[in-house]
């Protein structure tokens, strides 16, 4: 890992310059720019308003704001995700031509995802502002720790993506059926207190990162409440692990990789 | 930081001793413990190896075990057993270095191993002194030792300077002076095979990098030449069990020309630590007229570039100290005294080290004239002559004819006497050794049918490539499409590892590509700043050039529009400014010549001579022989993954140009180059 740290810091330009470029060009490429990212969230927030809440009437209070924080939570994760896996076969040319490092080329749609969804947490912020208060800063270490996952699957994801590109097929429907496995509609308890599902089911649906992670966002935003630290820091060392294997793994297959772009 | 043990021999002092060098406290210990020599230089401490803490000296007529001793006031190395055969003791009134002199210890084997050079063989005993075996000359290799047949055998029959031990077990030994002929040879102990021949006086023998390094080999007669020592490294054959691919590269030991003039220095013994190689250098003559004090020596295993000095004390007791031999000490190894004092033992006693003329001591050691003197002869024969001060190039003249031009495997043109040119070079800037890489082709459908098409394929791009390019080239990498020349330059430039052999480049290296990372939402103005930085230039320093970039590409009110509005030629303009914005030290330029109009082709070429001038080397990639002549001295000819030929433009240039009006034609015309490519 700190071999990564080395080759961030000796490429901290190109780092930079990428993170503003794929802003900047998300950005360009459409005539409302940046405004697509608030007003995506807000739409899927409407449809799924309507449907769950109105139609099928069902969902508490402030269901809403509870849809809201987490489709943008699920969105940084997939959009992330997908980026990431994507990211060697993207950037050929650079890492051909110029062997900037994939370890650092993997962290770019991470930073990217992050900067574009911490628009959606401050709009919720402003929405929901009674709860807001310095409490609230805590979702900042929940949004780091949804890039290191991001981070650590993302280095696995993204060499297999090279070796099976139909890597990313698959990971369009893993990604769906991620959407409806995590509490994005419906609250956790939904599954962990349900009488009807087995044990090993809960443990199951446990283990999904986001599960966790968007339970503690919605905690911090809609009720103003802290979540348990030792779970995050749980978590955090469980994903930091995950990266210095995916490291070893990357630069393990780094040299063949290259050879298959 | 590395220590080696040295053998030491004073002429003057009539004395021999044991030393350690530490290439951070300098030369710290000094054991003489030799009773006083009155046959010199028949007499004297020899060759020397390390075995499990124990130290095996020959010396002319012996083999002394030492063991070390940590305790203090006693002198470090305490005798353990001396061993001694009648027959090394036969003094035969023969010139010098007869006795024993190299010593090898083999674990692979269990034995000691010394040449006995008065008997010319050499001797296997077993770890506790037993003989075991005597190897002969004339039975290691019948057909080049010829026994005579009457009262006729001298030192000339051969004398064995270093015994070498391999990886896998063979031993090579340099033997010098064989069957009357002054030649020296290296020879395989045990198949008796030839590995190396007309080598004269060569001295040493060590292994390591996938080299072979020899010291002393003087052109001309036997005798010892009035110059300074060398030192030369030969390729070592690889996926064959043993031989020698040519000369790798030649040093010369440097030092103030108007003093080495009174002493030159001959190179004896021989260690490698790390990526450098040690080597002493000692004058053999009279002391009062030496300037320059004997010393170690180091040079870059890379480059060939002679690096740092370790110059030896001149003491009252033990004059001029003059090397003979050096081993490095493992790391784990207790030394005495570690810090800069010199702990000298006389005779088994400490004795205060007295310096014999202090001024000698203050002299500096004369290292800074370089490149002057270094005449670097190119393992792969090129025939233009560079000059690295002022880039110019000399190409020889009248040489174009098929069979002048050098084939590269086929390296013993290279010493061929009608071309005893020698190149004066910079130092080695790109060092490819042995390198292959394979590419496999996946296959592409999972349940196809042919199970070729599921597997994939192995695919050899580049095979058995050994090619060194130095400060002060240009050179061109020429080839048809998929002979391995962008493979190469990728493999330069680090983005590919190779599979077999290695790639060692020094500096930054860059390979240039027109418009690397351009996104054409963005204007001209951002993407300066996307190439710039993805080429690895602080944002900062590309913000302060911003003005010479935009000025350079001409693109007028257009430099804050999207690129998708531009014409092919603004882009590949803009592109090339940023990319020549940046200063490398090896540049590899990938077929990117070829864009613009007439007129931005005069200002880039213009451009391109700039560069040249900052980097020190230039790797131009392309298949268009008009191009690499305009930029080009050297040309490296790739085809199928091998290299082909290696030379001057003028020599391969014609030869390449028919080649390419019928390639197929062209190889059945000349089988031998066909042959290469098998």
């Amino acid at each position: 890992m700190t071999k990564l740290f080395h080759e961030i810091i000796d490429n901290r330009s190109a780092l930079v310059t990428l993170v503003d470029v794929n802003i900047k060009t998300t950005v360009a490429t459409t005539r409302l720019g940046w405004l697509w990212w608030v007003i995506n969230p807000l739409i899927m927030m409407g449809i799924y308003y309507f449907f769950v809440h109105i139609i099928m009437d069902r969902g508490e209070e402030n269901y809403h704001l509870f849809v809201l924080t987490g489709l943008i939570a699920w969105q940084s994760f997939r959009a992330a995700l997908t980026g990431t896996t994507n990211v060697i076969l993207k950037n050929k040319q650079l890492i051909r031509q110029i062997a900037l490092p994939i370890g650092m080329l993997t962290a770019i749609p991470i930073l990217v995802q992050l900067f574009f969804n911490s628009f959606g947490i401050i709009i919720i912020l402003i929405w929901n502002y009674p709860v807001a208060g310095i409490h609230s800063l805590s979702v900042v270490p929940l949004l780091i720790l949804i890039g290191l996952v991001v981070y650590g699957l993302g280095l696995f994801l993204s060499v297999i993506n090279v070796y099976l590109r139909d890597t990313k097929q698959i990971m369009a429907y893993v990604l769906r059926a991620g959407f409806f496995l995590s509490p994005i509609l419906y609250p956790a308890s939904r599954v962990l207190d349900s009488a009807k599902l087995p044990e090993f089911v809960k443990t199951v649906f446990n283990l999904n990162p986001m599960c966790w992670i968007i339970t503690a966002l919605r905690m911090v935003l809609l009720d103003g409440r802290m979540f348990n630290w030792q779970n995050f820091f749980t978590m955090l060392l469980i994903s930091l692990m995950i990266i210095q294997v995916g490291l070893f793994w990357l630069r393990a297959n780094s040299s063949r990789i290259i050879k298959m772009l | 930081m590395p220590s080696f043990l040295i053998t030491l021999v004073s002429w003057a002092s009539k004395r021999a001793g044991i030393g350690i060098l530490n290439t951070d406290s300098g030369f710290h210990y000094l054991q003489d413990d030799y009773p006083a020599l009155h046959q010199l230089p028949f007499s004297s401490y020899r060759g020397v190896a390390l075995f499990e803490r124990h130290i095996y000296l020959a010396t002319s007529h012996s083999i002394r075990i030492y063991d070390c001793s940590n305790e203090p006031e006693t002198p470090f190395f305490t005798l353990q057993q001396e061993i001694r055969y009648f027959d090394w003791s036969l003094l035969t009134g023969q010139p010098p270095y007869v006795g024993l002199v190299p010593i090898l210890l083999s674990k692979k084997r269990n034995r000691i191993l010394v040449a006995n050079n008065s008997q010319c063989s050499v001797d296997a005993l077993s770890l506790k002194g037993d003989f075991v075996k005597r190897y002969s000359l004339w039975d290691i290799a019948p057909d080049i030792f010829q026994l005579p047949e009457q009262f006729d055998l001298q030192f000339t029959y051969g004398q064995t300077r270093q015994l070498c031990e391999t990886t896998d077990g063979s031993i090579y030994m340099t033997v010098a002076n064989c069957s009357k002929s002054g030649n020296g040879k290296i020879i395989d102990l045990d198949s008796g095979e030839l590995l190396l021949d007309g080598l004269q006086d060569p001295h040493g023998g060590i292994i390591s990098h996938g080299l072979y390094f020899l010291q002393d080999v003087v052109q001309g007669p036997y005798g010892r030449t009035p110059d300074n020592g060398k030192l030369m490294a030969y390729n070592i054959k690889q996926n064959q069990k043993i031989g020698f691919d040519g000369l790798a590269w030649e040093a010369t030991l440097k030092s103030d020309e108007d003093k080495k003039k009174s002493n030159p220095q001959q190179l004896r013994g021989i260690a490698v630590a790390g990526d450098k190689i040690y080597c002493g250098a000692s004058f053999f003559g009279n002391p009062s007229v030496q300037q320059v004090p004997n010393r170690i020596v180091s040079f870059d295993i890379m480059t060939s570039r002679q690096l740092e000095s370790f110059d030896l004390p001149d003491l009252v007791e033990f004059r001029h100290p003059q090397i003979f031999a050096m081993t490095l000490i493992p790391d784990d190894w207790q030394l005495p005294n570690p810090d800069k004092k010199l702990t000298f033992f006389l005779a088994g006693k400490q004795v205060v080290p007295q310096p014999y003329q202090p001024a000698t001591e203050a002299e500096a050691t004369p290292e800074k004239k370089e490149k002057k003197s270094s005449t670097t002869e190119n393992s792969t024969g090129t025939q233009s002559t560079v000059l690295p001060g002022n880039n110019k190039t000399v190409p020889e003249k009248n040489n174009s004819s098929l069979d002048k031009a050098r084939i590269q495997t086929n390296c013993k043109k290279t010493t061929n006497k009608a071309k005893k040119k020698k190149l004066v070079r910079g130092a080695r800037s790109i060092f490819i050794n042995h390198v292959s890489l394979c590419y496999l082709r996946t296959g592409n459908f999972l349940f196809s049918l042919n199970k070729k098409e599921r597997t994939g394929r192995e695919y050899w791009a580049l095979r058995d490539i050994s090619v060194s390019f130095y400060e002060g080239d240009t050179v061109g990498l020429i080839g048809r499409n998929g002979s391995g020349k962008s493979t190469l330059s990728m493999m330069i430039s680090g983005a590919l590892k190779p599979d077999k052999g290695k790639v060692i480049t020094q500096g930054k290296v860059q390979l240039l590509a027109l418009g690397i990372g351009f996104r054409p939402q963005l204007t001209g103005r951002e993407n300066v700043m996307i190439s710039g930085s993805i080429l690895g230039m602080p944002r900062k320093k590309i913000k302060a050039r911003m003005n010479e970039i935009e000025a350079f590409a001409e693109l007028g009110d257009f430099f804050d529009e999207p690129i998708r509005t531009y014409s092919a030629g603004m882009k590949s303009r803009l592109g090339f400014a940023v990319s020549t914005a940046v200063q490398p030290d090896i540049l590899i330029l990938d077929e990117v010549m070829s864009t613009g109009d007439a007129a931005f082709r005069n200002k880039a070429n213009k451009r391109m001579e700039e560069m040249r001038g900052r980097t020190k080397t230039v790797v131009v990639v392309s298949h268009s022989p008009a191009q690499i002549k305009a930029l080009c001295s050297r040309v490296v000819w790739l085809e199928k993954g091998r290299v082909l030929m290696d030379g001057s433009i003028e020599d391969i240039l014609p030869i390449y140009e028919r080649f390419c009006k019928n390639p197929d034609q062209w190889l059945t015309e000349h089988p031998e180059i066909a042959d290469l490519l098998i």
